[in-house]
């Protein structure tokens, strides 16, 4: 088997906001339904009809890794994905605040950090969506132009109307 | 307690100004599942007969099931329950979004609301955190912007938020609750029941978890829910068109309701299905939670009058409403109706059916502008409809009468303008019809809360799915069971259907996926409720069964007690004396008296007053009833 360095990668435009991934995550880690635990996250835009989900990488440099004081995030060179090592972990929450897709997070109740690990290679979140907004594969098999073209048309659309206010909602 | 549940039920008091979490008592499961069933016990027990909707004394409860919040696909439904401001009797409205599982996630099952504030408030909860807020600076809002604001003042982007609109304040007898922007409970009035409240808005934040029984088993079981909803082909297609789909298909069988009902084929329909809406309109599909179907559509106006509009929807219902039966073969002008009847916060169905009598009036001769304050009303006219649409939401001029609903609305006009209100109880007619859909007259006629097409609306025969029909009902009632045009055998249909929905509403469950397309039923059901309950009770179709009448006659008596006899279990004399005057349907009519009859035998009511009987009321242990009851 060929062995291809691989991330979680997201199609905004087939992106329907269900939330079934931060169900899928939150039982698979879990071991019950709690979005607020998932690993990932969905932002919802009601207003402009947008979702865009939110997941651990693909990132050009590694903030959490650069960031933590005690070397417990560490990058794998191959595939860019970082890992956490809990038993080095001092609770800081460097890593949380710097975390540029926001989905590192502190579980206040048990007091542990909680992040992305790739389900160790077969990630429940692009199993469970049901689009394939998220997938799971080796990085640049889709250009970012199309996966983000439902937000490029939708700004073409609202310069061309010039009808901004009413869209955004803004006052 | 059943795991599925958080055990907890939350109630605010406006009047005192308090908040009291009360324990779900253990003996509902059983007796009731959830949702609808917890709301309509809570409801009979707790709000006497005969009180007015809008007056302090009635109650407004918000209710979710086991599975709400879980895996289990299209689980993320509420419901809103009250004593409805539209019709005097039963009132619920489902919604999807994310509210009912963010109200589980903050810890609940349910949240009652009762009493009145003496000023604007809006609901706070966040997990433990419960608050009444002011909302004075916040009344007048149209329901995006609040839930815009609400989420500003707790900078708290993931806040779930049920809002009412001006329509709502107003007290518009059909006002909707609106959730996540386009998503309205809307039929019955219930954001009229807020609006008497002085309540704005109800934001909920949770996060908790939700548990079940055997979480591997359930997990599977969810998984193979979720591919059957996937490899469906109508679902797919649903989520390709949402219920567009469907004007094609009415308008084939002659059931596409046109100039406020008078007749079922529409020439315009083609700029109304989904073929045609989806290439020019569509921008990006949409889902509720946990939902693998998607049937929500964002949509924008290029050009014409309405352009820049963009907003979600309107449904199928949408598209009837304020396309068809106003005799309006223009999306782009349903679209700009279902942005107010959102923002404004309004039932789309009963305003587009209130306008539809008030044209019919009109261009019969029967009112003039005199009633109308100078409006020449005429069917197609597209902006002086969405200006009446404004004008009921801001209940000015002619709109403030039709804000009462058409029933009201022809009382106070009178002349005879009766025979153009097209309702049941005083709920509007839904976007179906009778006289080519037979099952759907029993439906309208003895739906708990009026001419109703989401409690008992049998899809089997109108779509023609006959081995469905067969392996539910038995080959031996084919054809005639999904025979649309006779009376035969409707009355089981109907009751089964009725009976399976019921569960669907006490889970809850989506429409899509039970209802149509038909990938769920009883069986599936009671092999999942085990795993997420612990209760083998609910494991058997039988006992789900028993539930689900149980529930039907608990709605009923509660009519009953406001006065709802045989009497009113009948249709408007459009579909019983005027026969379809075109299309495939042509010089149909519907002969209720005989579907009514096999319904109460099936039910167990009373032939001569359509009320449950004594045998009845004790097999399914619904006694404690008499207590409540006058």
């Amino acid at each position: 088997m060929v062995y291809l360095p691989s991330q979680l990668i997201i199609d905004m435009n087939r992106c329907t906001g269900c939330r079934i991934c931060e169900l899928a995550c939150s039982a698979h880690h879990e071991g019950k339904f709690q979005p607020s635990l998932a690993r990932l996250k969905i932002v919802r835009y009601d207003d402009i009809g947008l979702d865009v989900p939110n997941v651990c990488g693909p990132c050009e440099t590694a903030p959490c890794v650069d960031i933590c004081p005690v070397y417990a995030m560490r990058r794998d060179p191959i595939t860019k994905m970082t890992y956490l090592d809990d038993d080095k972990c001092i609770l800081c929450k460097s890593c949380v605040g710097v975390c540029v897709n926001g989905v590192i997070l502190l579980d206040t109740v048990q007091m542990r950090i909680i992040k992305c690990d790739h389900c160790d290679g077969d990630p429940e979140c692009a199993k469970a969506c049901p689009t394939g907004a998220i997938t799971y594969g080796p990085t640049a098999s889709l250009a970012s132009v199309d996966r983000h073209g439902k937000i490029i048309s939708y700004l073409k659309e609202i310069s061309r109307t010039n009808k901004a206010e009413e869209v955004s909602g803004a006052e | 307690m059943a795991r599925g549940y958080m055990g907890k039920f939350l109630r605010v008091n406006l009047t005192d100004g308090i908040f009291n979490v009360e324990p779900l008592p253990t003996s509902w499961i059983k007796d009731f599942i959830g949702g609808d069933g917890f709301g309509a016990k809570l409801l009979f027990t707790e709000v006497p007969g005969r009180i007015d909707s809008l007056s302090d004394k009635n109650k407004l409860i918000i209710a979710t099931g086991p599975i709400t919040g879980t895996m289990w696909p299209m689980s993320g439904r509420t419901v809103f329950i009250s004593k409805a401001p539209l019709t005097g009797i039963w009132g619920e409205s489902h919604v999807g979004g994310f509210l009912g599982a963010e109200l589980k996630y903050a810890g609940y099952d349910l949240l009652v609301i009762e009493g009145k504030s003496e000023k604007p408030v809006y609901i706070y909860i966040e997990d433990s955190d419960l608050q009444i807020r002011d909302a004075q600076q916040l009344w007048g809002l149209t329901t995006d912007k609040l839930t815009g604001a609400i989420k500003k003042i707790h900078q708290d982007p993931d806040i779930q938020v049920a809002a009412i609109g001006p329509a709502g304040e107003r007290l518009v007898r059909y006002a909707s609750v609106m959730v996540n922007h386009a998503r309205a409970a809307g039929r019955t009035g219930m954001g009229a029941v807020l609006g008497s409240k002085n309540v704005k808005g109800i934001a909920i934040r949770g996060h908790g978890a939700v548990e079940v029984h055997d979480h591997s088993t359930f997990m599977e079981l969810a998984k193979e829910a979720h591919s059957r909803v996937r490899s469906n082909p109508q679902a797919r297609q649903m989520g390709k068109y949402g219920t567009w789909v469907l004007t094609a298909v009415k308008q084939e069988i002659g059931e596409l309701p046109t100039y406020n009902h008078q007749t079922g084929v529409f020439d315009g329909w083609e700029k109304l299905s989904g073929d045609y809406i989806r290439p020019r309109y569509t921008v990006a599909d949409r889902a509720c939670f946990g939902c693998s179907l998607g049937c929500k559509k964002v949509n924008y106006v290029r050009d014409g009058p309405f352009a820049g509009t963009l907003e979600e929807g309107p449904e199928y219902e949408g598209l009837m409403a304020f396309g068809s039966s106003l005799g309006i073969d223009d999306y782009a002008t349903t679209l700009k109706a279902n942005q107010i009847c959102n923002r404004y916060g309004m039932d789309i169905i009963s305003a587009g059916a209130t306008i539809g009598f008030a044209i019919e009036a009109f261009v019969k001769g029967v009112i003039t502008t005199k009633d109308t304050g100078g409006l020449k009303l005429s069917w197609g006219d597209r902006e002086q409809i969405i200006d009446l649409l404004q004008m009921i939401a801001d209940r000015k001029g002619f709109g403030n009468l039709l804000a009462e609903g058409s029933k009201r609305a022809a009382e106070t006009l009178g002349r005879g303008t009766e025979k153009f209100a097209i309702h049941v109880k005083g709920m509007e007619v839904s976007g179906q019809d009778g006289r080519t859909h037979r099952s759907i007259a029993l439906g309208h006629a003895t739906g708990a809360r009026g001419a109703d097409h989401l409690r008992s609306l049998v899809v089997v025969d109108q779509l023609g799915y006959e081995d469905v029909a067969a392996s539910r009902w038995g080959a031996d009632k084919l054809p005639e069971i999904i025979d649309p045009y006779t009376e035969k055998y409707k009355a089981n249909a109907v009751f089964e259907s009725e009976n399976a929905y019921c569960i669907r509403d006490t889970l809850i469950v989506c429409w899509y996926s039970v209802s149509w397309p038909p990938i769920f039923w009883m069986e599936d059901f009671a092999r999942m409720l085990p795993s997420v309950t612990g209760e083998s009770y609910l494991g058997k179709v039988e006992n789900l069964t028993k539930i689900a009448e149980r529930q039907v006659t608990l709605k009923r008596l509660f009519n009953a007690r406001e006065g709802i006899t045989k009497k009113d279990d009948q249709l408007p004399d459009r579909f019983t004396k005027e026969p379809m005057p075109e299309g495939p349907g042509k010089g149909q009519t519907v002969d209720l008296a005989p579907m009514l009859k096999d319904y109460y035998t099936l039910r167990g009511w009373d032939l001569e007053t359509g009320l449950p009987t004594k045998e009845t009321v004790k097999r399914l242990s619904l006694e404690w009833t008499k207590v409540h009851s006058e």
